[in-house]
């Protein structure tokens, strides 16, 4: 039987994490997010002058007794937040051992469970071929994550990405309303950063799980390759070799940091995973050191 | 430049094979990644970092693609024709002895050394260029003439053999230049060692030669017991051993310093006795072996007898022993009886004639008292001086003779003489006859020699050495040491019936010289055995003998010397100049190929780690 994506150990060493949004909720639903809005909770958040119009039962008569004018106390309110979690599902994810996709629906999970758990509400896209599939819909409660469990298990890697034109098909998105996950390896040939840019415009809270399987960390090849891309069916000839094994690490190496620099320029969240990590250890490990999850 | 085999240029179609075949034979391990973004920056990073990269994926491939098209053209046969060489071209090889010294360091003579370098011309011989090769030996001979094939050149090369003669270098040029007239452009071209001198005009002469220092023993000669050798060292002074045979068995040694330029006589004492050839040679290596031995015989005359009938032959015996080395023994006229005579190779009969003479052995009768056969006496006359007959046989008495100083006091007439020939006269009548009796010679002196003054003159012994000449022929003239080149000739022996010469490589020349001399050339260095078998009838029969004799042929001293052969007007040229008329590129493409081809594994071995 294939090793699930979620099971209850899992669940375990999740359940005092959440996922870390930075800036107060513009939604309108109700949840437990901080807000700017002024609303019922317990939490005070200033004073204000008492005008026409305002509740009586607001009055704070202790500030009447002392200035002789009336003043309302006001208290902040707790919105709902929108939690958009984007999961590469091309060809290239089909790769590694656990797979980077195997990988990609772990982290989902775990961040869907993470936020509906913070009474936020989660949707998944699956990002296949320029366009984007939702995946169990809008879920925001314990019996909908179950659902959206067996969905994600479901989903098969396959096809050829366009990040940003899959990101940009995303219609759940609204500006402000939260933060959005995507999970990929970001081998596209058209590049990450129009997607992040979009999602910047958008007003959302980035972050980025950026997953490779170990055969791309530290790939042992050797002899006369024809290399094809899993994706598109290009390839290329090389000679593998410790030189050109070399030159890889040193092209991976530059990727990732122009990533880095890239994500932090634009207060974007950056996770880099391998996909054969134990997902319940990076989360509340590099996970919080990166501001994802508190 | 041309192409020589322009079929050759076909093989390039081996070229698109050679690349159809290496598209085939690719063979990569296809491997499906996630994505070639990395991998593809991997690559730019490769040939950014080793532009040579994309190169050195396909060099194998490229090294294989030269390899075939430098063959194809080595088999094309590309050349140049050169312009500055004449298209007619007259070499003259020297072959004379010293070109037989090896004194180069690879072991080859200088006459292999001129041949390699005349085979080097016919190998780039144009197609219009023709070449004219003559050897320079003894005899000045073409070898080839105006040949345009190189393969017929060669084979004319092939055939060629140096000799031991000295060189005619002088009428070879002269005959080259007979040749070269009409045509419009030739070189004469003279590969030879002698240091020649040279000019602006005249032919171009290539000394062949590396090194004169030779070592050679000069001369050979034995008297009695004794032998002396002479040797010389030409070049530098030399340390060497030389050493005595006598009849081939290694008798002595001597280990001497010959200084340079400087003949050194060597004695050898105790010959043994019975020896009938003594050869001195130098032990060791030297550049020139011809003349590192000589060989001399001891006398050809020891070991004839010779009868002296006489009461009182004093004057006759010292005679014969001063100028012969006969055996002499003597006989009185009453002891001697009718074949007395048989047996010896002269017999003497002084103031006596036998009744009966002795068969096939040549009889002298001097101042008889009866009349030889075939001679009639008269009465006794006064005489006065000799004088010569005219007729060939007084030649032959009378060489090396003042005649008019012999007196004679008295001597017999003779009245009739038939069969006989006169040699000397005295006034009108004849005193010394002599005649050929088959193959015996017979010799009538009509005076007692007591009767004249010829024991006091040294006209005696001359005159009794012309007619041991006459009566016993010797096989050779001379003292049997002749250059190489000489034509020798050999005498027919009385009662000689057939005469072999044994070569110094003991090949064997059967002669026929029954009626005539022949003649024998003397071609290599060493000792001539002659061989005449006689054939004589006495009172017991036909007996048969064999004569033999020695003839030394030794190589010119000049050529032992290593000197110059002559004056010659050239060019001199001292470095090997190249006379290819078209030069082939065939042998640089073929070492191109090799070069590659060990390239090709070298490169394959590394990246195979075989």
């Amino acid at each position: 039987m294939a090793e699930r994506i979620f099971d209850e150990a899992f669940m375990k060493r999740l359940e005092n994490l959440s996922v870390r949004f930075a800036s107060p909720v513009t939604t309108s639903y109700g949840g437990g997010r901080r807000s700017n809005a002024r609303g019922s909770t317990v939490e005070f958040y200033n004073f204000r002058e008492y005008n026409q119009g305002d509740d009586f039962r607001r009055i704070d008569w202790n500030a009447y007794g002392r200035f002789g004018k009336f003043f309302i106390k006001l208290f902040l309110d707790e919105r709902q937040l929108s939690v958009h979690l984007l999961a590469d599902t091309s060809a290239s994810m089909n790769f590694g051992e656990p797979t980077k996709h195997f990988a990609a629906m772990r982290l989902c999970a775990a961040f869907a469970y993470m936020s509906v758990r913070s009474q936020d509400r989660v949707s998944v896209m699956s990002l296949s071929g320029g366009g984007s599939v939702s995946v169990g819909g809008s879920v925001g409660s314990m019996p909908a994550v179950c659902r959206l469990l067996e969905q994600l298990e479901a989903l098969t890697p396959e096809g050829e990405t366009d990040l940003a034109a899959s990101v940009k098909s995303v219609r759940d998105i609204r500006p402000g309303d939260g933060i959005t996950v995507i999970f990929s390896d970001l081998m596209s040939e058209k590049g990450y950063k129009d997607a992040i840019d979009y999602l910047l415009y958008m007003h959302e809270q980035v972050v980025v799980v950026h997953i490779l399987s170990p055969g791309e960390t530290a790939p042992e090849l050797e002899g006369q390759l024809r290399l094809t891309d899993s994706e598109n069916g290009a390839f290329c000839e090389l000679t593998a070799g410790t030189s050109s094994l070399a030159f890889y690490r040193q092209a991976l190496d530059a990727y990732r940091k122009e990533l880095e620099e890239y994500c932090m320029k634009r207060g974007v969240f950056l996770l880099s995973v391998r996909s054969d990590e134990d997902i319940a250890a990076i989360l509340p490990s590099r996970g919080f050191r990166a501001g994802i999850i508190q | 430049m041309e192409f020589l085999n322009p079929w050759g240029l076909l093989g390039l179609l081996a070229v698109p094979a050679l690349v159809a075949l290496y598209i085939l034979k690719q063979k990569h391990k296809t491997l499906t990644v996630p994505s070639l973004l990395l991998w593809k920056k991997t690559q730019t990073l490769m040939e950014a970092s080793t532009p040579w990269q994309k190169l050195k994926k396909n060099l194998l491939f490229f090294i294989q693609l030269c390899t075939v098209i430098l063959t194809v053209l080595a088999l094309a046969r590309p050349a140049f024709s050169s312009s500055s060489v004449s298209d007619e071209i007259i070499v003259i090889v020297d072959s004379s002895g010293s070109m037989q010294a090896k004194d180069g360091s690879d072991g080859k003579t200088r006459f292999d050394r001129a041949l390699e370098e005349v085979s080097d011309i016919a190998d780039g011989m144009r197609s219009n260029q023709r070449l004219t090769v003559i050897t320079a030996g003894s005899t000045v001979s073409p070898v080839i003439s105006r040949a345009d094939s190189k393969y017929e050149v060669k084979r004319a090369l092939e055939k060629l053999e140096c000799g031991f003669s000295s060189s005619d270098i002088q009428n070879a040029v002269l005959l080259a230049e007979s040749m070269s007239d009409g045509m419009e452009s030739c070189e004469i071209i003279v590969y030879t060692d002698s240091e020649l001198l040279t000019g602006e005009n005249g032919p171009t002469v290539v000394n062949v030669s590396k090194s004169r220092k030779n070592a050679a023993i000069l001369s050979v000669s034995v008297s009695g017991n004794m032998a002396l050798s002479v040797a010389e060292s030409f070049g530098e002074e030399k340390n060497v051993t030389l050493e005595l045979l006598c009849d081939g068995v290694l008798t002595d040694a001597r280990k001497v310093t010959l200084e340079k330029e400087s003949p050194l006589p060597v004695y050898w004492k105790d010959i043994p006795a019975g020896a009938s050839l003594i050869t001195v040679r130098i032990a060791g290596d030297d550049i020139l072996d011809a003349d590192n031995s000589l060989s001399a015989s001891v006398g050809a005359d020891d070991g004839k007898r010779v009868l002296i009938v006489s009461e009182s032959g004093f004057f006759l015996e010292k005679v014969i022993s001063a100028v012969t080395a006969f055996d002499i023994y003597k006989a009185t006229p009453e002891n001697y009886n009718a074949d007395g005579g048989n047996g010896y190779d002269l017999c003497i009969f002084d103031g006596y004639v036998p009744s009966v003479l002795p068969e096939s052995v040549p009889c002298w009768f001097i101042g008889p008292e009866e009349a030889p056969p075939g001679i009639v006496f008269g009465s006794s006359i006064k005489g006065t001086v000799l004088s010569p007959a005219s007729s060939p046989l007084c030649r032959e008495l009378g060489e090396y003779m003042n005649l008019s100083s012999v007196m004679i006091a008295r001597f017999r007439e003779i009245l009739s003489s038939e069969g006989w020939e006169n040699a000397f006269l005295c006034g009108k009548y004849p005193t010394v006859l002599a005649k050929k009796d088959g193959d015996r010679a017979l010799v009538t002196i009509a005076f007692d020699i007591h009767d004249s003054n010829l024991p006091l003159l040294k006209e005696f012994p001359i005159l009794i050495q012309n007619m041991v000449s006459y009566s016993l022929p010797v096989m050779t003239e001379g003292d049997g040491v002749y250059e190489i080149g000489y034509n020798l000739t050999v005498k027919r022996l009385a009662y000689s019936v057939s005469t072999e010469v044994i070569c110094p490589g003991g090949e064997k020349l059967p002669l026929h010289i029954t009626d005539a001399d022949d003649t024998v050339l003397l071609s290599s260095p060493g000792v001539y055995r002659i061989n005449q078998t006689l054939e004589r009838k006495d009172a017991d029969g036909t007996k048969r003998s064999v004569v033999s004799g020695y003839v030394i042929s030794k190589l010119p001293s000049g050529e032992s010397a290593m000197e110059g052969a002559g004056i010659l007007e050239g060019n001199a040229q001292t470095e090997k100049n190249d006379r290819r008329g078209r030069i082939e590129l065939w042998p640089y493409f073929a070492a191109a190929v090799l070069l590659l081809l060990t390239l090709e594994w070298w490169v394959y071995y590394r990246e195979n780690k075989l």
